[in-house]
Order: C-alpha cells, then sequence, then structure tokens
C-alpha cells in the first residue's frame, strides 16, 4: 500500500504528500527575498502564463505515470499538433475552428495507436512510444518544411491570448479550473481511484473486474489529446514553429511528475503534485534569468539543482525506495 | 543440438542479425557506393565509439537500470582530453585525465542511484545536463571551433590502423569478447542477470547489489569516456556536439538487440548488432541521399515492429507453455 491508497488520517501529517509544495515555496521565498525584481506582479504573472500553456501535457502523463505506463511521444505529439494547425490554416482555406479539432482528431489516434499496442501485444509502453516519438518527430519535420519559417496568421495566435475581463489570460483560468477538478475527482471519483489500483497491481485489478485495457486505452489517447492541445496554445503564442519544438519536453514532463512524487512504477502520483514540480522548474529557470546566469552554465546549474532537489526529497520522505 | 539450435534462432539477436544481412545484401546490390573502402572505413569509425557505450549501457540494462548521461560523458572527456593536450601535458596523462572524468561521473551515477536511491532516470539527467553544461561552458568565445591538438601518438589512437581495420575497431571488439564473455561464462556477469530479473530476491541470496550497481555505472562512464576519446582522436579536434543526443540512439539500439527496459534480459552481442543496425539505417540514408525527415520515419516504424514482433514472440511462446 501506498500513501495514495491509504484512508485518510486525521491525527498525523504526511509529510511526503507536501514536500514539493515546500520546495516551490522555499524556491519562491528564496528568489522573492535576494531579487528585488521576482516577486512583482508581472513576473509571477509570466511564469503563471508559461505554466498554463505547457501544463496539459503534465496531466496525461501523470494519468499514464499513475497506472504504471509512460509516454514518451508528447513532445513529438506537441510538435506535430501545433504545426499541423499552422500548415491547414496557411495552406489551406479551412478556418481555425476546424483545423484544430481535425489535429486533436489526429493526435487521439497517435494516441490510440500507442494504447491498442501496450494493451494488444503487451508491448512496452516505454519502447511502443520511443518509436512513436520518433515517427512523428519525422512526421512534424516534414510539415514544417511546408511552413518555410512563415509566422502564423493573427485568428490562429489570437487563441493564446484570450483574456477573460480583458484581464485574465483564459489558459490560466483553464489551469485553474481543470487542477482543481482532476485533483478532486482523483481523490474521492471512484474511477480515477481505480488508476492507483491498476497501476499498484494490473493483475488483480484486473481480476476484481476492473476494465484495465479500456481504461489504459482512454488515458493513451487522452495523454496525446493534451499534449496535442499544449503543442496548439504554444505554437498560438510564439506565433511560428521551429524545428526543435518540443524536443526533450518528455523529460522535463516526467522529471515535473517524479519531482511531484509520481514513480515510473505505477501506483503513485497527483495532478496538483505534478503541476506544482513543472511550476519549480519553470522557477528555477526565471531564477536564471533573475540571476543574470551566463546561458552557458544554466545546464550545470539545472542539473546540480535537480540531483540536490530529489536528494533532499528521498531523504525527506517516501519508502526509502532502492534501485 | 536441435533444440538448443531452435533457440538459437528464435533469439531476438538472431532476427536482427537476419534484418542485418538483408540490409547489408539490399545495400550492395543496390548500390555501387556501398562495397567501398570508403564507406566501410566510415561505417567503422562511425560503430565503433557507440557499441563502446552500448556495452556499457546493455551491462546497465541488464541490471535493471539505465544511463541517460553517456552522451554528455563522452562529449566532456573529448573536450577534457583535448584542453590536457593543448597545455602539453604527456599523452598517457592526458589520457588518463579524460577517463577519469567519465569515471568520476559514472561513480557519482551510482552513489545516488545505489546510496541516495535516486531514479535512475532523474539522476543520469541532471548529470546529463551538468556534463553538457560544462562542455558548453569550456567551449565557448574563442574555443567554440573546438581545441586543436596536434600529438601524433593520440591522433593515431582515431587514425591509425591495424590489419586493415582502425585500432578503434579492435578496441571495440576486443571490450565486446571480453564483456561477453564475462556476462555469459562468470559468476560475477550472471549477478547481472539476477539483479535484473529480481532485485530484492538477488539482495536476499547475498549479491551485492549496491556495490554492483556503482561499479557498472563506473564503467558506464568510463566506456563512454574512451568513445570520447577515440572520437577525438580521429577528429583531431574537440567538438561540442560530440556525443549530443546519442543516449537515445545507444538505448534504442540496445532495445532492438534484445534488452528489455525491465531488466534482466539482453546480451553484449546484442547490442553491437543493434548498433550496427542502426549505423547500416543511416548508412542506406546517406548513400542513397533521402532527407532526416525520412530517416526518422523508418527508424520509428522499424523500432515499432521490432518491439511488436518481440512481444507476439513472446505471447506465441507464453501460450504454447500454458
Amino acid at each position: 500500500m501506498n500513501d495514495d491508497l491509504k484512508p485518510k488520517q486525521k491525527t498525523k501529517i504526511d509529510f511526503s504528500r507536501f514536500s514539493i509544495f515546500l520546495i516551490v515555496i522555499a524556491t519562491l521565498l528564496f528568489l522573492s527575498v535576494t531579487r528585488e525584481h521576482f516577486f512583482t506582479y508581472q513576473n509571477i504573472y509570466s511564469i503563471f502564463y508559461g505554466l498554463s500553456i505547457e501544463f496539459y501535457a503534465v496531466i496525461g502523463l501523470t494519468l499514464l505515470l499513475i497506472m504504471g505506463e509512460v509516454d514518451l511521444s508528447i513532445g513529438s505529439v506537441f510538435a506535430f499538433a501545433g504545426i499541423f494547425v499552422g500548415v491547414v490554416v496557411l495552406k489551406t482555406d479551412l478556418p481555425i475552428w476546424i483545423a484544430i479539432p481535425i489535429s486533436l482528431a489526429l493526435c487521439a489516434v497517435i494516441g490510440f495507436i500507442n494504447g491498442f499496442f501496450v494493451i494488444k501485444f503487451k508491448v512496452n509502453s516505454l519502447m511502443m512510444t520511443i518509436g512513436t516519438m520518433i515517427l512523428f518527430r519525422g512526421v512534424a519535420d516534414g510539415l514544417i518544411r511546408v511552413l518555410e519559417g512563415t509566422t502564423y496568421p493573427s485568428e490562429f495566435r489570437q487563441i493564446a491570448k484570450f483574456k477573460i475581463g480583458g484581464e485574465f489570460f483564459i489558459t490560466i483560468v483553464f489551469l485553474i479550473l481543470i487542477v482543481i477538478i482532476l485533483e478532486i475527482l482523483l481523490y474521492y471519483n471512484i474511477s480515477f481511484k481505480k488508476l492507483y489500483y491498476i497501476g499498484e497491481n494490473t493483475l488483480s485489478a484486473k481480476l476484481y473486474g476492473i476494465n484495465t485495457d479500456k481504461i489504459k486505452l482512454i488515458i493513451f489517447i487522452i495523454s496525446s489529446v493534451v499534449a496535442g492541445m499544449a503543442g496548439i496554445f504554444a505554437a498560438a503564442r510564439s506565433g511560428h514553429s521551429v524545428h526543435n519544438t518540443g524536443v526533450g519536453l518528455e523529460f522535463k514532463m516526467i522529471t515535473a511528475a517524479v519531482l511531484g512524487g509520481a514513480s515510473l512504477f505505477g501506483g503513485k502520483g497527483s495532478i496538483l503534485r505534478s503541476v506544482a514540480g513543472l511550476l519549480f522548474l519553470a522557477t528555477i529557470f526565471n531564477g536564471f534569468v533573475m540571476y543574470n546566469v551566463d546561458p552557458v552554465y544554466t545546464g550545470v546549474v539545472t542539473g546540480a539543482v535537480l540531483i540536490a532537489v530529489i536528494i533532499i526529497d528521498t531523504r525527506l520522505n517516501r519508502d526509502k525506495l532502492q534501485y | 543440438m536441435k533444440k538448443a539450435l531452435s533457440t538459437l534462432l528464435r533469439s531476438k539477436e538472431s532476427v536482427v542479425l537476419a534484418i542485418i544481412i538483408v540490409f547489408v545484401l539490399i545495400l550492395s546490390f543496390g548500390s555501387d557506393t556501398f562495397i567501398n573502402k570508403t564507406n566501410f572505413e566510415s561505417l567503422q569509425t562511425s560503430i565503433a565509439p557507440s557499441a563502446i557505450i552500448a556495452v556499457g549501457m546493455m551491462i546497465l540494462l541488464i541490471s535493471g537500470v539505465f544511463d541517460l548521461s553517456v552522451g554528455s560523458i563522452m562529449g566532456l572527456s573529448g573536450v577534457v582530453v583535448s584542453f590536457l593536450l593543448m597545455y602539453g601535458l604527456p599523452v598517457p596523462l592526458a589520457i588518463a585525465g579524460g577517463l577519469g572524468v567519465g569515471i568520476a561521473f559514472g561513480l557519482f551515477n551510482g552513489f545516488l542511484v545505489a546510496f541516495v536511491g535516486v531514479n535512475p532516470l532523474i539522476a543520469t539527467i541532471g548529470t546529463l545536463y551538468i556534463g553538457r553544461g560544462l562542455v558548453n561552458a569550456l567551449l565557448r568565445g574563442e574555443r567554440s571551433y573546438g581545441v586543436p591538438f596536434s600529438q601524433q601518438s593520440f591522433i593515431i589512437l582515431g587514425t591509425g590502423k591495424t590489419f586493415g581495420l582502425y585500432n578503434m575497431f579492435w578496441i571495440m571488439l576486443l571490450i565486446v569478447i571480453i564483456a561477453q564473455f564475462v556476462t555469459q561464462r562468470t559468476y560475477i556477469g550472471r549477478q547481472l542477470y539476477y539483479i535484473g530479473g529480481n532485485k530484492e530476491s538477488a539482495r536476499l541470496v547475498g549479491i551485492k547489489v549496491r556495490k554492483i550497481r556503482v561499479i557498472t555505472y563506473a564503467l558506464s562512464g568510463f566506456l563512454a569516456s574512451l568513445a570520447g576519446l577515440l572520437a577525438t582522436a580521429r577528429f583531431e579536434v574537440s567538438s561540442k556536439h560530440l556525443g549530443s543526443n546519442l543516449e537515445l540512439q545507444i538505448i534504442i539500439a540496445c532495445l532492438i538487440g534484445g534488452a528489455s527496459i525491465a531488466g534482466g534480459q539482453g546480451s553484449i552481442i546484442g547490442g553491437l548488432l543493434g548498433v550496427m543496425f542502426m549505423s547500416l539505417i543511416v548508412n542506406l540514408f546517406n548513400i542513397m541521399e533521402i532527407s532526416s525527415f525520412w530517416q526518422n520515419l523508418v527508424v520509428g516504424f522499424i523500432l515499432i515492429f521490432v518491439v511488436f514482433l518481440d512481444s507476439f514472440l513472446n505471447m506465441r511462446r507464453q501460450r504454447k507453455l500454458l
């Protein structure tokens, strides 16, 4: 049994659930105290705006990690979805509100391919999705040659900049709503609880009558579709797509989810903590800018911070895992 | 004898070997440039460093972990050795320095994974960033085009030939043969399969899992830095991009060659075959002058096909057992 399956205890506070939040708060405090321009409305807003575009990808991945599966193709799907919408809008007469559903439907097909092979032929999801990652990276690179570096039309660029009441970016509102809804569902909804059972022990979940294959297939499709949504928002935000869009995104998202307590062996993880992990990474990168770290050193510092945090995190809490 | 032959034919290595043979046949009949001295030379020098790294990766994969930092270690060792040579250090000392970098990174990875309990993925992504970051930091400004050196006794490692084959190819063959022997025929090697098969029970029967983790990660770092040294000697200049994005290619090659992410499976020869397979595909595309767009599509398709075939054969085998 792990933490996420235990019935809630009111007397004892489980420290491990909050470690990522403590780390995020500590980082925010540290940067606020040491850098005067960090804790300004503008800067915090920009961190959250960036987060609200990328966080879709971590949602699908976290749901998969809870079930003990993984999807490495999200970076390629991210690139493919954005570029595909751009190509359709630029090269055909179709309006944007038709192009986006087509693109997301194609992403759903990619997710279906991943899930179908994993459940029907028992292919390891890591290997399967490395395959689709390379495959759709190829497709995205092929499509990008059609674009030839053109900037997307303004109707496409507007979708990431839509504001509610002229003040709040709609993407940030989505971020808050989606995280809250999914977190509540994962805690209280029986269908979402099934994900943890599958991750703990797929065979016994099956014996208890859970339709593991169907659930896995659905989550694989969701993972691709949300990665595609993130890709479309990101393409709309930057106004154009470049050759290496989304390269390494899958590792960033896995890092965020693992920082948030997910395990590659399944049965653990939560949406809120994964997004907090992503927020931590975004804050660190923002901190580099605040400290004027020479870009050549960002790699070294990222690696060092990552290792330091994960050491502290592993030492502070969780059952002592050994690899 | 018949049974042994049939297991051999059904092993994943023989499937890959068959595909490689088909590839070579297609290439030799379909193209005039394949059977050609220059092409064979470039194949040797592209296979050798990757295969050396694949040996270390395969040993890790057999025991159930992996190392994403190999590409960065390869690049960093190449840069360090070229700096040491540029400052005029004797060649053996410079080589020791380059290899030391790899061993240090490997020991650090192993320590993090085995003693601190950090997830191998996160630990080695961390060292990947650190290594690549150090390469970028060392090679900036006027050094961004690389650090030149001129010690012939070092360059000969990469460019020299013995009996018609490159020195680095001989080194690679030697390492593969030793590693294959050790993993298949000695108790030390068999322990890796025990750990990969079931880590907890391996611990219970008295195998020192942590110690072996540290040693195998150090070995992987050592081999990655050796590959970096050989490649640097071959190009006669250090490069910023040496080894970038190599880690995934090596893991894919090992998976194609019969390893499994779950551990407990695979062989060193399989890793070599996987690397040869990947190099031949790239070679095929280069000879036929097909763009990298198609290259990715085909590599993706082949990987999906190979893992599908593997699972399919596995399922059929299990059905026969029942």
